[in-house]
C-alpha cells in the first residue's frame, strides 16, 4: 500500500499548492469595502501593460471620487460573441461589453441580454448625456430604450473603389476628385480594370474581402436602403412606408450579377476568389492586387501600410456614386453595451464619464501613460517610443476602445495621412444620411427557420452568382426559386409587421 | 433463481473493491457530463436570456425545422457519413499497417526516427494546414498547378472543382492522424507475448505467417474498439479541419459541407442555442443507433472488442 | 528482446523505402514552418512559401519576443496544468477502466455505457458554462484547466483494451495468493500496462497541452492565461485585421503585419517542448526496448 499512497499524497499536496497560488494570482480585489471591481469586455488580445497603466486609471478615479476598481478582460476575436453568449446565458454579472450591429447585438438585444440606461445617463454621465447627439441616442435605443453608449466617429458605409493611383495615373485614365462632387461610376471603375488587364497581368485587377457580403453594400447604387446585409433584405430610401423587397428580386440585382459575371470572366476577378483567403489588405500592401471596393476609410488605412515600403505607390479611394444618397454608419457601428446583470452598472457609468471629462482622462484610458506608452507627435498624434511599433505597443490599440471614440478627444497617429480626420468628415457629409430603419431590431424567433435557411442559401448558392463565379443565366431563376420555396415570403411578412408597428410607434 | 436484490448484494459483496475503485471517475463523468445534459431541454425551447433555460417556452420541434426542411439536410448528411467513412476505414489500414511496418524493422534509430516523424503533423494545427493547402491547390500560383505546368499538363481549378475533395480531405486526414494512431497499435503489439512468435518460429512458421496469425489476430480487439467509437461519432466532423481547410469556398460544398459546418453557417448571425443544440441532438441520436447496432455485430466478431 | 528473424532484402528495402517516404512527406510541411517563420511577410504572400526563405525576416519572431514575459509565464501554467492533469487523469482513468476489464464483473457493461453515452450526447456549450462556473464555482481558478478533463470515455475505452490484454492468470493467482484488488492494480497490472499507460497518458498530456478552450471559457485572470491561449488570441488578433471588418481607425499597424510568419511562429512555439519530450515517451511503446515490462 505504500507506494499508491506516496502517489496519491504527492497528487493531493501539489493540488492544494496550485490551489493556493491560483488564489495568490488571482490578487483579489474588494478587500476594501466601498470598492467595487468593475469588469468591462473587449475582444482581442491582452495588452502587455495593462496592469501598470489600470492602476493608474484606478488610483486617479479613486482620487476623483469614483470607489471603483476597472478591470479589463480579453476575448480572442474568433471566440468573442460564443464567450458573450455563455455569460449572458449564465448570468454574470459583469458590467460592460463591447459590440457593434455586425455582431451579436441583432440576436443579443431582442433576448434581453441589455440593461436599459436612459434613467441613469443624466444623473452619472451628464457629460456624455450631453454630448452624444440626440440623433445617436435614438439609434442606440432597442425596445425604446438606450441599451448602451455609441461613438461619436463619423463614418459611411458608402462604396468607395479604393485603387493603386500612381497605376491609375500611369495609364492615362481620366481623373476624379469625388470629394469635391465628381461621379465615378462601376463604369469608370470597369475602364481601370480594363487597363489592368492589359497592362499588370501579374496583378489581380480587383481584390475581394473574404467577408460574406459582397453585393448588398451596393444597394444603395439602386436607391435601396439595406434592411440587414446578411439577410438581403432591402426597401426603397424614397418609399415612406418601408416596403420591404428581396435584395435578388430586384432589377439592381440582376444588373449587378451580370455584371460582375463579366468582371469574373475578364479576369477583373482572380479565378478561386471564392476561395481567396489571403486578405485583400495583404494583397494590396504587396502590389499583387490593383483596387479593392470597400468603405471610404481604407485609404488611410492603405497608404499607412504601404508608404513606408514602397513611397512612390498610392491610394486613392473614389467615392462611388456622390450624386446618389449613402447609407451613414449606425451608432451601433461600435457600441459599449451595459449587461442586464450588472452588478454596478452606475459606477461603470461614472468611469465611462471619467474618461470622456478631459483629454488627461482621456489620453490615460486610451493610449496609456504619457512618457511612458507614448509621447506626444506633431498635429496631436500619438508616437509610440522606439523599439516597439504601432503593430506591437505595449499598450496602445487595444481593440474595442473604438466605442469610446470621439472626434475631439481621439487622436491621430504618427503615421495616419496630415488631415485625415478632415476628409473623412467631408467624405461623410456628402449626401449620407442615417437610413430610416436604423434602431429596429426585429424579433425573429417566428422566421428564424426561414432566416436561417436564407442564410444558408445566399451562402450556398448566392454569393458564387454575385461574384461572378457561375453563370447567371442559368443559376438565378434557380436561385430565386430555392429563396421561394425556402420561405422568403413568410420572412418578408413577418419582418414588414413589426417594421410597420416600429415606425407607427415613432 | 435468486431475488434481484440478492444478486446486487452479491455482487457488492464479492467485487466491492473494484466498484469502489470506479467512484471517482464515474464522479467526474457526473459533474461534467450529465449535470450539463439538462441543457438538452433547450432544444425543444426558444430561449432567450431573461427566462434562461428553464422558463423560456417549449416550442415543440420547432428548432428542427431549418435543418429538416432545408434542401440540404440529405446532402450534408451523406457528406458526413461518406467523409468518416472513408476517415474511419483508411486510417485503420494505414494505422496498422505502418504499425506492422515499423514492428519489422530492426534498426532502433530508424524505427524511432521515422515513428517520431509520422507524429509531426498531429501538432500542425488546422490554420496552418488551410494556409498551406489554399497555397498548394491555388489554380494560378500553387505548387500543384505549377508541377503540372512543368510536366506540360494543362492546370486544373482544383479549389473550383467540388469533386476531388472527397479524397483530398480524406489523404488531408490521414496524413495528420496516421502517426497518432500508430502509436497505439505499436502499444498494441508491444504487449504481445514474444513467447508466442518465438514458438511460432519453431514451427517454422514465415513472417506473414507470424504477422497474420498472430499480430493481426491480437491487435483486432483495438481495433474494433476504435472503430465502435469512432461509428458513435460519425455524425459529428472534425469542424476545425474542415471549416479550416474549405473556408466559405462555396464552389466546394457539394461534397464538403457537413453537418456541423453547414449549421454554423446557417446559424452564424442568428446565434441561436436551440437551433444549434437541435442539430447535435439529431447528431447524437442517429450516432447512438449506429454505434448500438454495429457494437451487437461486434460482440459476435470479437467479444473483446466490442464496447458494452 | 528475442531473436529478430531476418526478413528477405527485397521486402525489407520496400519497407525502409514506404516508411521513409511517409515520415518525409509528414516532415515536409514541418520544414515549410520553420521556414516560414522566417521569410518576409510580401514573400510569403506573392511567392508563397519555399523551403529556403528568399528573403529573410525576423518579424514574426521579433513580435513573439516582445510577448516573451507572458508566454513564459503562459508556459508555467501550462506546464503545471499539463503535469498534475496528466497525472490525476491517468490515476482516475485507470481505477475506471481496470474494473471494467475484469470479465467477471457483473456490472461493467453498464458502467461502459454510462461512460460512452458522454462521448455521443452533449448537454451545450452555456449548459457546460453554467455547471461549471456557477455551479461549481471554478472559475478564475487553476482547477477550471484541469477537473473538465479529468476522464473522457475515449481514454478510458483504450486504457481498457489495454487492461484487456493482461492474461487473466496473473491476477486470479495472485488473489489465491491472498492479495486485495488495490495490491493486485497497483503492483501488478500498472507494471504490466506500461506500454497503455504511456499512451494513453501520452494523449492525455497533450490534450491539456493544446488545450485554449477552457481557458478562453473559464480563466479571466490574464496571468493564469495558458500558452495556447495567449497564442490564440495574437493569432487571432492578427487575423482580424486583416478583415474587412476591420477598417481605418481599427486598425493601426504601420508596414506589414506579418500575419502569415505570426501563424508559423506561434505555431513552433505551440510545440516547442513537446517535442524535446516526446522521445522519452516513446520508449514505452517501441517494442524491443520496453523498460521494466515484465511478462510471464
Amino acid at each position: 500500500m505504500k507506494r499508491p499512497l506516496k502517489i496519491v499524497s504527492v497528487l493531493l499536496l501539489s493540488l492544494l499548492a496550485m490551489g493556493f497560488i491560483s488564489t495568490q494570482a488571482f490578487a483579489g480585489g474588494g478587500s476594501e469595502e466601498q470598492i467595487d471591481t468593475i469588469t468591462f469586455w473587449f475582444p482581442g488580445v491582452v495588452p502587455r501593460e495593462l496592469d501598470t497603466v489600470l492602476d493608474e486609471v484606478n488610483s486617479r478615479i479613486q482620487a476623483d471620487g469614483i470607489a471603483a476598481k476597472v478591470v479589463f478582460n480579453f476575448v480572442p476575436w474568433a471566440d468573442y460573441q460564443n464567450k458573450l453568449r455563455a455569460m449572458v446565458a449564465a448570468g454574470e454579472t459583469y458590467e460592460c461589453h463591447f459590440d457593434g450591429d455586425w455582431g451579436a447585438i441583432p440576436t443579443m438585444a431582442p433576448q434581453g441580454a441589455f440593461l436599459a440606461i436612459e434613467d441613469m445617463l443624466p444623473k452619472y454621465a451628464p457629460h456624455i448625456w450631453e454630448t452624444v447627439e440626440k440623433d445617436k441616442w435614438e439609434a442606440s435605443k432597442y425596445g425604446g430604450h438606450i441599451i448602451g453608449i455609441p461613438w461619436r466617429w463619423p463614418k459611411s458605409e458608402r462604396r468607395s473603389v479604393q485603387i493603386r493611383y500612381d497605376l491609375y495615373k500611369k495609364y492615362g485614365l481620366k481623373n476624379f476628385d469625388t470629394l469635391n462632387g465628381d461621379v465615378f461610376t462601376l463604369d469608370d471603375y470597369e475602364k481601370f480594370l480594363d487597363a489592368m488587364v492589359k497592362n499588370e497581368p501579374a496583378m489581380i485587377p480587383s481584390a475581394v474581402s473574404q467577408e460574406l457580403v459582397w453585393i448588398s453594400p451596393f444597394a444603395y447604387v439602386g436607391g435601396y436602403g439595406s434592411l440587414n446585409e446578411q439577410w438581403n433584405i432591402v426597401y426603397k430610401l424614397d418609399d415612406p412606408k418601408l416596403k420591404l423587397i428581396d435584395f435578388e428580386t430586384t432589377d439592381l440585382y440582376k444588373d449587378l450579377t451580370k455584371r460582375f459575371r463579366r468582371w469574373y470572366l475578364n479576369g477583373y476577378f482572380e479565378k478561386d476568389v471564392l476561395a481567396q483567403q489571403t486578405s485583400y489588405k495583404d494583397l494590396m500592401i504587396t502590389g499583387k492586387a490593383a483596387s479593392f471596393v470597400h468603405i471610404f476609410d481604407s485609404e488611410n488605412e492603405m497608404n499607412m501600410q504601404i508608404k513606408p515600403n514602397h513611397p512612390d505607390w498610392e491610394v486613392k479611394g473614389h467615392l462611388l456614386r456622390v450624386d446618389l444618397q449613402g447609407p451613414l454608419s449606425p451608432p451601433m457601428n461600435n457600441i459599449l453595451l451595459f449587461n442586464r446583470n450588472g452588478a454596478h452598472p452606475e459606477k461603470a457609468m461614472r468611469f465611462w464619464e471619467w474618461m470622456h471629462l478631459n483629454q488627461d482622462n482621456y489620453d490615460l484610458v486610451m493610449y496609456g501613460i504619457k512618457g511612458k506608452h507614448w509621447e506626444e507627435g506633431p498635429n496631436r498624434a500619438v508616437v509610440i517610443p522606439a523599439p516597439y511599433t504601432m503593430a506591437d505597443s505595449p499598450y496602445y490599440g487595444w481593440h474595442g476602445r473604438w466605442c469610446a471614440f470621439w472626434p475631439e478627444l481621439e487622436r491621430p497617429t504618427v503615421d495616419d495621412e496630415p488631415g485625415w480626420m478632415e476628409k473623412v468628415l467631408k467624405a461623410t457629409y456628402i449626401n449620407d444620411k442615417l437610413l430610416p430603419h436604423v434602431g429596429f431590431f426585429p424579433e425573429i424567433s417566428d422566421v428564424k427557420n426561414e432566416i436561417a435557411q436564407r442564410s444558408s442559401l445566399r451562402q450556398n448558392v448566392g454569393r458564387a452568382i454575385e461574384l461572378g463565379a457561375v453563370d447567371p443565366a442559368t443559376a438565378y431563376n434557380d436561385y430565386l426559386a430555392k429563396q421561394k420555396a425556402a420561405g422568403s415570403e413568410k420572412i418578408l411578412a413577418e419582418l414588414q409587421k413589426q417594421l410597420d408597428s416600429w415606425l407607427a410607434s415613432k | 433463481m435468486q431475488r434481484p436484490i440478492r444478486i446486487f448484494l452479491n455482487e457488492m459483496r464479492r467485487n466491492h473493491a473494484l466498484y469502489l475503485m470506479t467512484i471517482p471517475g464515474i464522479v467526474f463523468f457526473l459533474l461534467f457530463n450529465y449535470l450539463p445534459m439538462f441543457g438538452i431541454i433547450v432544444v425543444f425551447k426558444d430561449f432567450n436570456y431573461i427566462d434562461g433555460f428553464f422558463r423560456s417556452s417549449w416550442v415543440g420541434f420547432k428548432n428542427f425545422g431549418f435543418f429538416f426542411n432545408s434542401t440540404d439536410a440529405w446532402t450534408v448528411t451523406r457528406n458526413t457519413i461518406v467523409l468518416n467513412s472513408l476517415f474511419i476505414f483508411t486510417s485503420l489500414i494505414l494505422q496498422i499497417g505502418f504499425a506492422l511496418l515499423l514492428n519489422e524493422i530492426s534498426s532502433r534509430w530508424f524505427k524511432q526516427t521515422t515513428q517520431s516523424l509520422m507524429f509531426f503533423p498531429y501538432f500542425i494545427s488546422w490554420i496552418i494546414v488551410a494556409v498551406f493547402t489554399y497555397n498548394f491547390f491555388h489554380s494560378d500560383h500553387g505548387a500543384l498547378n505549377r508541377i503540372l505546368r512543368h510536366f506540360g499538363i494543362a492546370p486544373v481549378s482544383w479549389l473550383a472543382r467540388a469533386e476531388y475533395w472527397t479524397w483530398f480531405l480524406t489523404l488531408i486526414y490521414d496524413w495528420k492522424w496516421t502517426g497518432f494512431g500508430v502509436i497505439i497499435y505499436l502499444a498494441a503489439l508491444a504487449g504481445i507475448n514474444e513467447e508466442l512468435y518465438e514458438a511460432a518460429q519453431i514451427d517454422g512458421a514465415g513472417k506473414w505467417t507470424q504477422i497474420s496469425r498472430i499480430s493481426i489476430p491480437l491487435i483486432i480487439p483495438t481495433a474494433v474498439v476504435l472503430t465502435l467509437l469512432a461509428i458513435g461519432r460519425i455524425m459529428i466532423s472534425d469542424f476545425g479541419m474542415i471549416y479550416g481547410i474549405i473556408g466559405d469556398n462555396s464552389m466546394l460544398y457539394r461534397t464538403t459541407n457537413v453537418i456541423d459546418t453547414y449549421v454554423y453557417r446557417a446559424l452564424r448571425q442568428l446565434g441561436d442555442i436551440g437551433m444549434s443544440a437541435a442539430a447535435g441532438l439529431y447528431q447524437s441520436v442517429v450516432g447512438l443507433v449506429l454505434v448500438l447496432g454495429s457494437n451487437l455485430l461486434a460482440r459476435r466478431f470479437s467479444e473483446e472488442g466490442a464496447l458494452f | 528482446m528475442a531473436v529478430q528473424q531476418e526478413i528477405r532484402l527485397v521486402p525489407r528495402i520496400l519497407i525502409y523505402l514506404v516508411v521513409g517516404i511517409f515520415s518525409v512527406g509528414c516532415l515536409m510541411p514541418f520544414l515549410l514552418i520553420i521556414s516560414g517563420s522566417f521569410t518576409d511577410e510580401a514573400e510569403i504572400i506573392t511567392k508563397g512559401f519555399a523551403f529556403i526563405p528568399n528573403k529573410v525576416s525576423y518579424a514574426p519572431w521579433v513580435m513573439i519576443y516582445h510577448d516573451i514575459r507572458r508566454i513564459i509565464n503562459g508556459y508555467i501554467i501550462t506546464v503545471t496544468v499539463t503535469v498534475a492533469g496528466t497525472l490525476l487523469s491517468l490515476l482516475v482513468t485507470a481505477m475506471l477502466a481496470y474494473p471494467l476489464s475484469v470479465p467477471t464483473l457483473k456490472y461493467r457493461n453498464y458502467i461502459a455505457f454510462f461512460a460512452f453515452f458522454t462521448m455521443i450526447f452533449y448537454g451545450g456549450m452555456v449548459p457546460w458554462y453554467i455547471i461549471v462556473s456557477r455551479v461549481l464555482h471554478l472559475r478564475n481558478t487553476i482547477f477550471a484547466l484541469i477537473l473538465p478533463y479529468t476522464v473522457n470515455a475515449w481514454n478510458m475505452f483504450l486504457l481498457r483494451n489495454f487492461f484487456r490484454t493482461i492474461p487473466k492468470e496473473i491476477p486470479e493467482s495472485a488473489k489465491i495468493d491472498g492479495a486485495g484488488e488495490l495490491t493486485i492494480f497497483t503492483r501488478l497490472i500498472l507494471p504490466l500496462a506500461k506500454p497503455g499507460l504511456a499512451t494513453v497518458g501520452l494523449f492525455v498530456a497533450l490534450g491539456y497541452w493544446n488545450d485554449w478552450w477552457l481557458g478562453l471559457m473559464f480563466i479571466e485572470n490574464h496571468r493564469l492565461f495558458p500558452v495556447q491561449l495567449l497564442l490564440r488570441a495574437i493569432i487571432s488578433n492578427v487575423q482580424f485585421l486583416r478583415s474587412a471588418t476591420a477598417s481605418a481607425v481599427q486598425s493601426d499597424a504601420s508596414g506589414i503585419l506579418p500575419a502569415e510568419g505570426v501563424k508559423m511562429a506561434t505555431g513552433l512555439v505551440t510545440i516547442g517542448p513537446i517535442i524535446f519530450l516526446y522521445p522519452f515517451v516513446q520508449k514505452y511503446f517501441i517494442k524491443g526496448i520496453i523498460v521494466g515490462a515484465v511478462k510471464g
